[in-house]
């Protein structure tokens, strides 16, 4: 059964056997919060590899107990080898500078506002990971993330590597130091 | 709503890619793109075509290259950097996100770009772009063009989508 909306004339279809269902091109996967006693990584498993892409969102704090931001780190399918790269072009509100790190053993993505920061400042990321359950390329992930304190922060374009032809079954982040804190988020999503 | 209107995977490389009938009921395109060339260089230089046309193209960019300062650079093309080059590492694509809002609109059209290259090596490339097509006609073909008389290589993909 299908219903049509008189006034914006959306046409909304059902979930029942026979209609087409929504395919729409942005599905969300698995969101993750971190509870109270915090998370030294977050973790998303057995991800269905019927998508083209993925994108990862969140919110992120650590509980590094002084001022300023930790980096938050991801790595593929387990992976703890040095197996990774990452680039970055970083601006702080009056100049912009670029670094890489090389066979690193992950790839940093974001940053995490630590627990003497700027009270309930988390720091938003996302990246898209493409042709995520492709076996012949290595894995490219490009993020747009960022970290404003109130009088201090950064803003950041970052790329990173997984040299591995292996599908991406699995991604786990975790901060540079100590624990994600409580409130900390975490969403994946299949673009198809 | 995001829906995919067409993909393209390179099967041998191709001087340029082109996306043409382009459906016109959208608010935005958004092209998605994984790529590596054979330029002797860590990233891609190229360029775009819309309509068939590489004039009346202005851009101005904000990058790194994985050391040292940021830089910002403008011009007067539609040129892209379009993923990674022949001595980036093995088998690594970049991954470029172009979008087009607005692209049936009769006015100019504003285009913003996500660039990166990526190598396991100090040398790769982070760029934002934004671009001006100053030219009223809708977006009906996009075309992606390797630099000079170089390729885009075998395993390129190529995503354009539509945003209701």
């Amino acid at each position: 059964m299908a219903a049509v909306s008189l006034n914006n004339k959306t046409l909304t279809r059902s979930l029942l056997a026979g209609n087409p269902g929504f395919l729409t091109g942005f599905e969300h996967l698995q969101s993750v919060t971190v509870g109270s006693l915090g998370a030294s990584s977050v973790s998303f498993t057995e991800i269905p590899q019927n998508y083209r892409h993925l994108q990862v969102r969140g919110v992120v704090r650590s509980t590094t107990a002084s001022a300023g931001q930790d980096y938050m780190y991801v790595r593929c399918n387990g992976d703890a080898g040095s197996t990774y790269s990452w680039h970055e072009l970083v601006g702080d509100g009056a100049s912009a500078s670029s670094s890489a790190g090389t066979s690193a053993s992950f790839m940093r993505v974001g940053y995490a506002p630590r627990a003497s920061a700027l009270a309930n400042a988390f720091s938003p990321f996302v990246f898209d990971l493409l042709d995520y359950s492709n076996t012949v390329k290595n894995k490219t992930l490009r993020t747009l993330t960022g970290s404003d304190l109130n009088g201090s922060g950064y803003v950041a374009e970052r790329s990173g590597a997984w040299y591995s032809t292996a599908a991406v079954s699995g991604l786990t982040l975790y901060p540079e130091a100590n624990l994600f804190a409580a409130n900390s988020t975490f969403s994946l999503y299949g673009i198809r | 709503m995001l829906k995919l209107i067409k993909t393209t995977v390179l099967t041998s490389a191709a001087a340029s890619v082109t996306i043409d009938s382009i459906p016109q009921e959208f608010k935005s395109l958004k092209l998605v793109i994984s790529a590596r060339s054979n330029l002797a260089n860590v990233w891609a230089n190229g360029s775009l075509s819309l309509n068939g046309s590489s004039a009346n193209g202005t851009f101005r960019n904000l990058f790194g290259m994985g050391s040292g300062s940021g830089y910002s650079s403008s011009g007067s093309t539609l040129g892209v950097n379009l993923g990674t080059g022949a001595s980036a590492t093995a088998n690594t694509f970049g991954s470029v996100e172009i979008q087009f809002p607005n692209y049936a609109s009769p006015a100019n059209k504003p285009i913003s770009i996500d660039i990166v290259s990526e190598n396991n090596g100090t040398d790769s490339l982070q760029m934002f772009n934004a671009m001006l097509w100053s030219n009223t006609s809708a977006i009906t073909s996009i075309t992606l063009n390797a630099d000079s008389t170089n390729s885009l290589l075998a395993g390129s993909t190529f995503y354009l989508y539509g945003i209701g």
